[in-house]
């Protein structure tokens, strides 16, 4: 379009100079931009190494059948087709959506708090911070094997015995259905909560006070201020911790194969851990690509979604 | 003259084409054995004992390296310890990508899912004579599938009753004559329980080959039959889950059996009668200082049966020196090196000729003499991965939610659509 116009508002240019323009003009966009493209270069090799090539050899993976060893074997789209009638890949969904329910809003709400107790500044709050950090940086097996100690389901078990000081029956915990994906969710808070603790405290540091001060004069409460300033002021960390507890929901697997192995009877068995199952024990590694895609679609579709209804700006200047 | 040289230039031709031939046929073949010639075999071995022994595990393998090369001086024999965790993983990726070790460690049915994916070289044409029948039956039947050998023995486990001699006296029982069959078994465990003991532990959080399978072939039962048959809904099967449900419903197993996988500290706190376990519980009691026990008998309703894993050592299909890999494999298994490893693991060697290291040891001869009744699992390409869904039905069932009869069908059921897949 642009170049009919030019062909007839002017004369030609010598043909002779068309390239040569070019040339100049790709040589000058080079000189200019040519850091940038080399310093690009690693990360590029790197994502398309690590990354793309991974993202799109699973997803011809996805149409064979291959049992990691030799050649897969091409089968259209039967485990797709597949997937559709595997109810233990349902089950691992609402398995997986069960957990995060457990799990999400706990963890943002306990990290909020323990944010706001590090942010008064009183003495010894650094000491806290370093306490509350300390289950992000154990390494999930220790963390499980203490907490397979204290949900033991017999009366021997650290949190049965103090029940049973109140008079309460012994708790199956870790062998029961629906107790199972509680205590598993409830190690994933302890777990992650002390992240998602300094991710609120930076966006409490960045909060002006000035806003709590004018409330103040106008007689806000401290209730107010937290509600009416400090919460909605954080909105886009709120939209930040949501998106990455969601996708570290989605990925639960450690707990599940540390402590349940996805049961009793397939409660505990989530995504990942079903996932895993089919991959490395079965040796379906086209279907166990099938499963990592869907679990891409939920994600991306649950991100979206959060992005719509938490990704507002809030701005009081 | 242009004649004598064209001659000699095709009869040169012709040497080397024989030589091209030869290699690669022998290439083909998995390698010669020459034994002046030179190669490098990788073998990877697991961590078998504790930290504190990991030295001494060292100079075993170190042994049968020496052992090796004093036949085959120009190879070097290259251990790797890999963890127990996520192996399967581990030799797959590295066996997919065409690298990875000559010679590895596995278990039967772990044996039977490489071996039908064509992972593992068949190596009863390369062994030569072995010793056959120094080996015993069950441990060579673990190592085979579909008629063709993969790997050769190198340990035998063997699950069996321990039971608290205090706790056995108190009940009225006779630590030397320890029950036998199932109502034996079961009559003692209803005095244990009105007593306020456990009878006996129960991980349901392991695989159906410890939680399942055993009651199952003492009741005369099969899960998967010789000719590839689901056997494990028929009557005498079913038995094994009748067995599992009446110990839960009477309460002669803990409340957490239902997913739980160590139960050893009930025991060795001395409230539980009997404890089903291994050379390796055996070894965590001693350790302990817990010295009220005595060993008894797997039990029978029909036969005498029990699960006890075979550990093997098998040759990688990948490997280019296959007759050399499996020559180790018979130098590594041979009864020198059961000797050694088998003392050092508390393990029972397959062999006979290597049994005798326990002849000082009391419960170690025990445990030896009950090997011949352990049976190593269910030889299918499809008997590890259904076993989650196995393990499902039994839990269904334990939670009251199935009949034995319901859960043996769910499990059949399961079985048929891995079969299928």
């Amino acid at each position: 379009m642009g170049n009919s116009n030019l062909s007839v508002s002017g004369p030609a240019p010598h043909p002779a100079a068309r390239p040569a323009t070019r040339a100049f003009k790709m040589k000058k966009h080079w000189n200019k931009y040519a850091m940038i493209y080399i310093f690009l270069v690693p990360i590029l090799v790197h994502f398309s190494i690590f990354h793309l090539f991974p993202i799109l050899f699973s997803l011809y993976i996805t149409f064979t059948d291959w049992p990691i060893i030799g050649d897969p074997k091409f089968i259209g789209l039967k485990n797709w087709i597949n997937f559709f009638s595997d109810q233990l890949a349902w089950k691992a969904i609402w398995n997986t959506i069960l957990f995060s329910l457990y799990y999400i809003v706990p963890t943002m709400a306990l990290g909020l708090c323990l944010a706001l107790l590090i942010n008064t500044g009183k003495r010894g709050t650094g000491f806290f911070k370093g306490i509350y950090f300390l289950p992000v940086v154990t390494s999930f097996v220790v963390i499980s094997g203490i907490w397979a100690w204290l949900f033991k389901g017999t009366e021997s078990g650290f949190i049965n015995s103090f029940l049973g000081l109140f008079g309460i029956e012994p708790q199956l915990f870790l062998s029961d259905s629906i107790q199972a994906m509680m205590v598993l969710a409830g190690l994933s808070v302890f777990k992650v909560c002390g992240s998602t603790m300094i991710y609120y405290y930076a966006g409490l540091q960045s909060v002006p006070d000035e806003f709590y001060e004018a409330a103040r004069i106008d007689g806000a409460s401290k209730w107010h201020l937290f509600w009416k300033i400090t919460f909605p002021l954080l909105m886009p960390i709120h939209f930040y911790v949501a998106i990455i507890t969601t996708i570290g929901s989605f990925q639960i697997f450690d707990s599940a194969f540390l402590l349940t192995s996805g049961g009793p009877n397939f409660s505990t068995t989530t995504i990942v851990y079903y996932l895993y199952q089919e991959g490395f024990t079965s040796l379906r590694l086209g279907y166990a690509s099938v499963l990592a895609y869907i679990l891409f679609f939920i994600v991306f579709g649950i991100s979206l979604i959060q992005k719509k209804a938490l990704g507002k700006e809030v701005n009081y200047k | 003259m242009f004649w004598k040289k064209s001659g000699v230039i095709v009869l040169l031709c012709a040497l080397l084409l024989v030589f091209t031939a030869c290699s690669k046929d022998e290439a083909a073949s998995g390698g010669s054995t020459d034994k002046k010639q030179s190669a490098t075999l990788t073998v990877w071995i697991h961590p078998y004992v504790s930290d504190e022994l990991k030295s001494k595990q060292n100079e075993v393998f170190k042994g049968m390296g020496e052992r090796f090369k004093k036949e085959y001086p120009n190879v070097k024999v290259k251990f790797e310890e890999i963890p127990w965790a996520n192996r399967e993983q581990k030799i797959l990726t590295a066996l997919a990508a065409k690298q990875g070790p000559d010679v590895f460690y596995l278990i039967p049915d772990m044996m039977a899912q490489f071996a039908d994916k064509g992972v593992l070289a068949p190596i009863d044409d390369l062994l030569g004579d072995y010793g056959k029948d120094d080996f015993d039956k069950t441990s060579l039947e673990a190592v085979t599938y579909k008629d063709k050998m993969y790997g050769l023995p190198l340990l035998k486990e063997v699950q069996t009753y321990f039971y608290n001699t205090k706790i056995l006296k108190e009940l009225g029982g006779d630590p030397n004559h320890l029950p036998q069959t199932w109502d034996e078994f079961n009559a003692l465990a209803e005095k244990a329980v009105k007593k306020g003991y456990y009878a006996r532990n129960y991980e349901g959080g392991n695989t159906p080959n410890a939680t399942l399978y055993p009651y199952v072939w003492q009741a005369g039962g099969q899960v998967i039959t010789d000719d590839g048959k689901i056997a494990i809904n028929k009557p005498d099967a079913v038995k094994g889950f009748e067995l599992v449900n009446n110990w839960y419903k009477n309460k002669m197993i803990p409340k957490d059996s239902i997913n739980t996988t160590d139960h050893l500290p009930l025991f060795l706190e001395g409230k539980s009668l009997a404890y089903w376990g291994t050379g390796a519980s055996l070894a965590t009691m001693k350790e302990k200082g817990f010295k009220d026990y005595a060993i008894g008998s797997p039990l029978k309703n029909k036969e005498m049966a029990t699960f006890g894993t075979t550990g093997m050592f098998v040759v990688s299909g990948n490997s280019e020196n296959k007759k050399l890999a499996a020559q180790l494999v018979k130098s590594m298994t041979s009864t020198e090196s059961l000797k050694a490893f088998n003392k050092l693991t508390k393990y029972v060697p397959p062999r006979k000729s290597a049994a005798t290291i326990y002849s000082e040891d009391k419960d170690m001869k025990v445990l030896t003499e009950y090997a011949q009744y352990a049976k190593p699992g269910v030889i299918h390409p499809v008997s590890r991965s259904v076993m989650p869904q196995i393990q499902a039905k039994l839990q269904e069932m334990m939670q009251g939610k199935k009949t034995p009869q319901q859960a043996a069908d769910g499990a059949a059921k399961a079985i048929q659509e891995e079969m299928n897949k």
